[in-house]
């Protein structure tokens, strides 16, 4: 009896710890934001073994490789003449982020996240070619997202799509009236708009209005193109506005993307 | 067989949702979730082996993890916690062509509500339940057929399997 009640509790006990060291791998798994070194080089080992399967698939993609390089181009539209002016500009008004200070990283999308609730990808560069955590992530048809995490051989980049409650990007609204701020921090996943809050409510927006980056933040250089106004929605107390936002990036369909990393100064 | 079977699911999970238009997010009714209905599938061949079956299930989602969703150790989890399921419904019920599409509908279920659970838990997202049925409708589908594929393939070439039914 004594025998069977002992056996119990350390079945009790077992089980106790099962469930412990269970939540607490789970809330590691989530809530990481930073690969550790074991995790890095199954990771490298999985980004190999998926170049390998997946060969015939990207190179189906290779077409659409081509213009990636143009890409950054597009987004920095500078030419020799305005970069001059616009150091002359920084200079003036002490700007520190400015388009002209990044280097293009282009990279191959190797997968996309499988589980429905985030939103990353996973491309062939990691921090042998100089990807860093928080770099910005664009195509040639704007902004996508930034690095969250990186391995020697690969990053992970979570889209702008994500509905994380802690990824807000400060965004410009330029229309014909002036210029206005909102922050970019939601995406109407049924829909394909991006969401766009705190827009004060008397700013004068109208539908087809250019939302770029605005520099605000320290993080995103101002002025790469997000999307237009497709919705504009005047909040229940009638304080602020809600703004959303059509893309121009089919989301579902993103092969190669550009990583802008920060030049040395 | 077993090994093959594996890596063809495992890796056509990933190219059916990455180079084919029906992906995670915009969730047509064909998204895949192959590796986990493998798993459901093979169950018959560990029988006899249950700790074997665990320890696989353990594998695979690592891998899962490592290779579709850099959530490291999450699917790892959950895809033991699906193969127990398993073992408890098939020991009651046995696995045969009417039984494994409501096995797979239920555990399908199960895995994303397991998934809302611990987003809600960690405060990672906010899903709400509408979200999940979305996701489980969405889910169900090819799956189901996928299954009955797996499964008529697994009777068909597998002698052990079908002894093991």
């Amino acid at each position: 009896m004594y025998k069977r009640r002992k056996d119990r509790k350390k079945k009790l006990l077992w089980i106790g710890i099962t469930i412990f060291l269970l939540f607490f791998v789970l809330f590691y798994s989530l809530t990481s934001s930073k690969l550790s070194f074991i995790e890095m080089i199954g990771k490298d080992t999985a980004t190999l073994i998926q170049k390998v399967v997946l060969f015939p698939f990207t190179a189906l993609n290779e077409e659409k490789g081509k213009t990636m390089t143009e890409s950054y181009t597009i987004q920095k539209n500078v030419n020799v003449h305005l970069e001059k002016e616009i150091e002359e500009l920084k200079e003036l008004l002490k700007l520190n982020h400015t388009l002209t200070e990044y280097t293009p990283i282009n990279a191959m999308v190797l997968s996309r996240n499988r589980s429905y609730w985030f939103q990353n990808i996973t491309v062939d560069k990691g921090k042998k070619d100089g990807v860093g955590k928080d770099m910005i992530v664009i195509t040639s048809d704007g902004l996508i997202g930034k690095v969250s995490k990186t391995s020697y051989l690969s990053s992970e980049i979570s889209l702008i799509t994500m509905n994380d409650v802690n990824y807000k990007i400060s965004v410009s609204i330029a229309g014909n009236k002036g210029e206005s701020f909102a922050i970019l921090n939601g995406y109407e996943q049924k829909k394909g708009l991006l969401k766009l809050t705190g827009v004060d409510k008397t700013a004068a927006l109208e539908i087809g209005d250019t939302v770029t980056t605005s520099g605000l933040g320290g993080m995103y250089p101002r002025g790469i193109y997000i999307g237009k106004i497709e919705k504009i929605q005047e909040d229940k107390y009638g304080l602020s506005k809600t703004v959303y936002v059509k893309s121009k990036q089919d989301f579902n369909q993103i092969h190669y993307v550009t990583i802008l990393k920060e030049k040395e100064k | 067989m077993k090994i093959v079977f594996l890596c063809f699911s495992f890796f056509l999970d990933g190219i059916l949702s990455n180079f084919l238009s029906f992906l995670p997010n915009t969730l047509s009714f064909c998204t895949p979730l192959l590796t986990l209905v493998f798993l459901v599938v093979i169950f018959p061949l560990y029988k006899k082996n249950k700790k074997k079956y665990f320890l696989t299930a353990g594998i695979l989602g690592f891998c899962y993890d490592l290779f579709y969703t850099n959530l490291l150790f999450f699917n790892a989890c959950l895809f033991v916690e699906i193969a127990y399921l398993t073992t408890i419904f098939c020991k009651r019920i046995p696995l045969n062509y009417g039984t494994l599409p409501i096995l797979l509908i239920l555990l399908i279920g199960i895995y994303h509500l397991s998934t809302i659970f611990f987003l809600h838990l960690f405060q990672v997202l906010n899903p709400t339940l509408g979200d999940f049925f979305y996701l489980w409708t969405h889910t169900i589908f090819l799956n189901v057929l996928m299954g009955e594929i797996f499964y008529f393939i697994f009777c068909f070439c597998h002698k052990k399997y079908v002894k093991a039914l």
